[in-house]
C-alpha cells in the first residue's frame, strides 16, 4: 500500500504546486510525504476575507485508503465548527472519508466551510472539547448535524 | 392494423409480407404515438428531414475547423497530464481495471482494499457513495485480456477472528440446551424439547433466519417444520 501512497501523494504535491487553487498553497511537504503544511486564504467577500490560515495534513500509510489528519495550526480561525486547539468538525475529514477525495478537493471543502459561516464564533462546546480532546482530532468521535455552515 | 400477412391464402414472398406487415404494424403504433403526443410528429419530420444532413456535414468541418482544432489540442493537453481512463483511488491507470454498476473505475487492487475496510461506509463507491458489492463489479478486458482480476485476487489480508458472542439468556440458548438434554434425558427430555420448540419458531419469524426474508412462515410450512424437528428429536432418543 505505501507504493499507492508515494505515487498518489506525489501526483498531488505536483498537481497543486502546477495549478494552485485560489487562496490555497504549499507551504512545505516532508521529504517523506507524512507531513504537509498548507496555507490557505480567506475567500474574497466572505468574513474571512484578508486572513490567512495554516493547515497541517499528516498521512498514514494507509492513505488514501484513511482520511488525513488535518488541523489549523498557530492562528486557528474562529468559526462553529472549528474548535481552538485546531481541530475541524468536518465530516469528509472522518467518518465520511472517501479516497476519491484529494488534498486539493479537502483544502477546498475547508476553505467553503469558512466561506459559508455567518458569523464568527467558536463551538458552543468549545470549552469542553479541548479539555477532553486528544492530540488527534480522528481520535474524537464527532456528530455531524449541522448541514449549513 | 388493416393488412392480413398471415391471412393470406397463397403468399408468393412469405418474408417479404411479413416484413411488410412488421413495416405495416410499426407505423400504425407510430401513427398511434404521434397522435397521442405532439412531440413525435416532430420526429417524424425530422427523420423525413435526415436524408438532406449528410449533404450539410461536409460543410460543417470546414466552417467549424479552427475551434475545433483548438478544442483538441487541449484535450491532448488533459490527456498529457492525466491517463483518460484513471483509478479514482491511486489516479493512475487503472491497473486490472475493475468499473462499478454505478460506472467508476478503479483499479481492482485499490477497490479491493477500499472495500474490504472494517467500517460499514466502505461498502460504499468512493466517487458516488453507492452501494458496491464485489460480485457486483465489472472487469474490463483489454484485447487479449481474459483473466477476471477478481479470480486472482490481492492477497487477502489476515482477517481477524470473531470472538464468541456474549451468551444471552432464553432464546436460542434455551432451544441448544434441548438437544444434549433429550439425548441424555430420555423420554421426559421430549417434553422439553417441545416446550422449547415455540420459542424456536418465534426467533426464526422475528430475527428472519429463513433465507434472509423477513416473512413468517405460513401455517403448512410451520407444520412441516414441527413435524421434522419432532423427527429428529425423536431420532436421538435411546431405543
Amino acid at each position: 500500500m505505501s507504493n499507492i501512497f508515494t505515487k498518489r501523494l506525489t501526483k498531488e504535491l505536483r498537481d497543486l504546486q502546477a495549478n494552485p487553487p485560489a487562496g490555497i498553497l504549499i507551504d512545505k511537504a516532508d521529504d517523506d510525504l507524512k507531513l504537509w503544511r498548507v496555507v490557505m486564504s480567506g475567500a474574497e467577500g466572505t468574513l474571512y476575507q484578508g486572513e490567512q490560515f495554516k493547515l497541517q495534513f499528516k498521512f498514514s500509510n494507509n492513505y488514501p485508503l484513511e482520511s488525513p489528519e488535518v488541523i489549523f495550526l498557530d492562528t486557528v480561525p474562529i468559526h462553529p465548527h472549528i474548535y481552538s486547539n485546531g481541530h475541524i468538525c468536518l465530516s469528509i475529514l472522518y467518518d465520511q472519508w472517501s479516497p476519491a477525495l484529494t488534498i486539493s478537493s479537502v483544502c477546498l471543502s475547508i476553505q467553503s466551510m469558512l466561506s459559508s459561516a455567518t458569523k464568527k464564533e467558536r463551538p458552543p462546546d468549545n470549552a469542553m472539547y479541548i479539555m477532553t480532546a486528544k492530540k488527534s482530532p480522528k481520535a474524537t468521535t464527532w456528530a455531524f448535524h449541522d448541514d449549513k455552515v | 392494423m388493416t393488412d392480413q400477412p398471415a391471412a393470406n391464402p397463397l403468399p408468393s414472398q412469405p418474408q417479404e409480407l411479413l416484413n411488410e406487415g412488421l413495416r405495416h404494424r410499426a407505423q400504425v403504433s407510430f401513427a398511434e404515438q404521434s397522435a397521442t403526443s405532439p412531440t413525435s410528429t416532430t420526429t417524424t419530420t425530422s427523420e423525413a428531414a435526415s436524408p438532406s444532413t449528410p449533404a450539410a456535414i461536409p460543410t460543417s468541418p470546414q466552417s467549424a475547423s479552427p475551434a475545433s482544432a483548438s478544442t483538441a489540442k487541449s484535450l491532448d493537453d488533459d490527456a498529457n497530464d492525466e491517463p483518460e481512463f484513471m483509478c479514482n483511488i491511486c489516479l493512475e491507470t487503472a491497473s486490472n481495471p475493475i468499473v462499478t454498476l454505478c460506472g467508476h473505475l478503479y483499479c481492482w487492487n485499490c477497490i479491493f482494499y477500499w472495500m474490504t475496510g472494517n467500517s460499514p461506509f466502505r461498502r460504499a463507491c468512493p466517487v458516488c457513495k453507492a452501494l458496491v458489492e464485489k460480485d457486483k463489479l465489472v472487469p474490463i478486458y483489454g484485447r487479449g485480456r481474459k483473466t477476471d482480476p477478481r479470480l486472482q485476487p490481492v492477497p487477502e489480508r489476515p482477517r481477524a477472528e470473531a470472538p464468541p458472542q456474549v451468551v444471552r439468556q432464553g432464546g436460542w440458548d434455551a432451544f441448544r440446551f434441548a438437544g444434549p438434554r433429550a439425548n441424555v434425558g430420555g423420554n421426559g427430555a421430549v417434553v422439553v424439547g417441545f416446550g422449547l420448540f415455540p420459542s424456536l419458531f418465534g426467533i426464526q419469524m422475528t430475527v428472519g433466519g429463513m433465507g434472509g426474508t423477513r416473512q413468517a412462515m405460513n401455517p403448512a410450512q410451520q407444520q412441516a417444520f414441527v413435524s421434522r424437528a419432532f423427527m429428529m428429536v425423536w431420532g436421538y432418543l435411546p431405543d
